[in-house]
């Protein structure tokens, strides 16, 4: 018997050698059991290799699904209204959001001269990139959703949520930038380095934070050769009047 | 030329939350309906909501599947079944309302796919229950064999000669296939 499940195991992965193969084969004419277990052989190490093979897909997938679930079978909430495409109203409040946002950096930036350019940045992150903005509009999608996680600290989740839509939607800036700022609060510069580095190609961005927010990774990093890094990214910054701009101004009369 | 729907099956691949989170705002409660008035709760709808959606996963990766229907009603079918099977098991109530009159643009094709993606999924979960009932050496040869490395790079990870990784395989595929074959659902699984 195991010796037919031998066979079975070198005949299906191309080692039998020519003569022995045809030989196998005759046998498998004539014999219905060979038939059947070479078929359920075959069946067994397909499926086996797919589950393994897609065993990650398949857990963010469920991951995903649940969060669903989670909102669509055990909420009795409303209708909720579905971010698939940013309205002109969305931008215009996230506009403005994040020019108060910028006006109370700068705020707050004046009154903190004393700092190093290493220490703003820091302070930045602890005061502007911990919470995100949320729902403008009410709107619940996964954004939002990962938003929600990002604001509980639920940092992995949030990852996953942001990684995901990003990798669906690349044109999905929001996404991108989010995924870098996770990777930021959680000391993984590298790939906030990779996220930003990304964010800044997206030459078609009204509003690019990409150059800022690396040079921000870089001043927390704080490595060899960071510190100079992060200054020509802030000069380009103001010299291109990028966002953050305001920011790097200040930062950069602290150098 | 394919169905609209398809995109559906397309985020279920990619894990697109956005078009996903359309299809749960589309479906969900029409699926949800059905399970509350056959004796369900909204736990068991999500779960059985959730499950038909990873069945069409599994069975869409494999490369093989063309919805010829509209994702309602081919979720509706596929949610319908998974609830019989679970009243038969709990063996309580009678199913009142699962008719799929609504429905009839529903060709034979789908019953077929809806079937396949059912059957797909147990055939699956027998496999991972039986291999996790095998002892931890053959569970990790058959795992490394499993997991796209020759034969050759198995024995030289399980520090074995090949001649006897390529012996072990065979005989713990030998004990997985008797166990699957053993089990009283295994003829109803249509290998």
């Amino acid at each position: 018997m195991n010796d037919n499940f031998e066979k079975i195991e070198s005949y299906l992965n191309g080692s039998m050698p020519a003569e022995e193969k045809s030989l196998f084969e005759r046998e498998l004419a004539e014999s219905d059991e060979l038939q059947q277990s070479l078929k359920l052989y075959s069946i067994i190490n397909t499926e086996m290799y797919n589950a393994q093979k897609y065993s990650d897909q398949e857990t963010a997938l469920k991951n995903t699904l649940s969060q669903l679930n989670e909102k669509y079978f055990r909420q009795q909430s409303a209708p909720v209204i579905s971010m698939h495409r940013n309205s002109s109203f969305i931008k215009t409040a996230m506009a403005i959001a994040a020019g108060l946002v910028l006006i109370l950096v700068a705020y707050f930036t004046f009154f903190k001269n004393s700092n190093s350019p290493s220490q703003l940045a820091d302070l930045y992150v602890k005061n502007e990139l911990i919470h995100l903005s949320q729902t403008m509009d009410g709107a619940k999608d996964s954004l939002q959703q990962g938003i929600a996680a990002y604001n509980n600290k639920e940092y992995n989740k949030a990852l996953q949520l942001f990684e995901a839509i990003y990798t669906a939607h690349p044109d999905n800036s929001d996404a991108l930038r989010y995924a870098g700022i996770v990777y930021l609060v959680t000391k993984e510069y590298d790939k906030a380095l990779k996220a930003f580095d990304e964010l800044a190609l997206k030459k078609e961005l009204f509003s690019n934070a990409g150059q800022f927010l690396k040079a921000i990774t870089l001043l927390q990093r704080n490595g060899k050769g960071d510190k100079d890094a992060a200054k020509s990214l802030l000069q380009n910054v103001v010299k291109e009047n990028q966002e953050g701009s305001t920011e790097a101004k200040q930062w950069l009369n602290h150098w | 030329m394919q169905h609209p729907d398809q995109k559906y099956v397309e985020a279920l691949l990619k894990n697109d939350p956005l078009v996903l989170e359309e299809l749960y705002e589309k479906f969900a409660g029409k699926i949800k309906w059905m399970i509350l008035q056959n004796s369900g709760t909204e736990t068991d709808a999500a779960d059985i909501f959730q499950d038909a959606l990873i069945s069409i996963y599994n069975k869409a990766k494999t490369g093989n599947f063309e919805l010829t229907c509209p994702m309602e009603a081919f979720l509706y079918l596929i949610c319908k079944n998974k609830w019989l099977n679970v009243l038969n098991k709990r063996r309580t109530q009678k199913v009142t309302n699962t008719d799929t009159e609504g429905f009839n643009y529903i060709g034979e094709d789908s019953f077929r796919l809806a079937e396949d993606c059912i059957l797909h999924q147990e055939r699956s979960t027998l496999l991972a229950e039986k291999l996790s009932q095998m002892g931890e050496s053959c569970k990790n040869l058959l795992r490394l064999s499993w997991s796209g490395l020759s034969m050759d790079e198995v024995a030289k990870k399980l520090n074995v000669s090949y001649a006897y990784a390529r012996k072990k395989k065979s005989e713990c595929m030998a004990k997985l296939i008797t166990l699957v074959k053993q089990s009283p659902k295994f003829n109803s699984l249509k290998w």
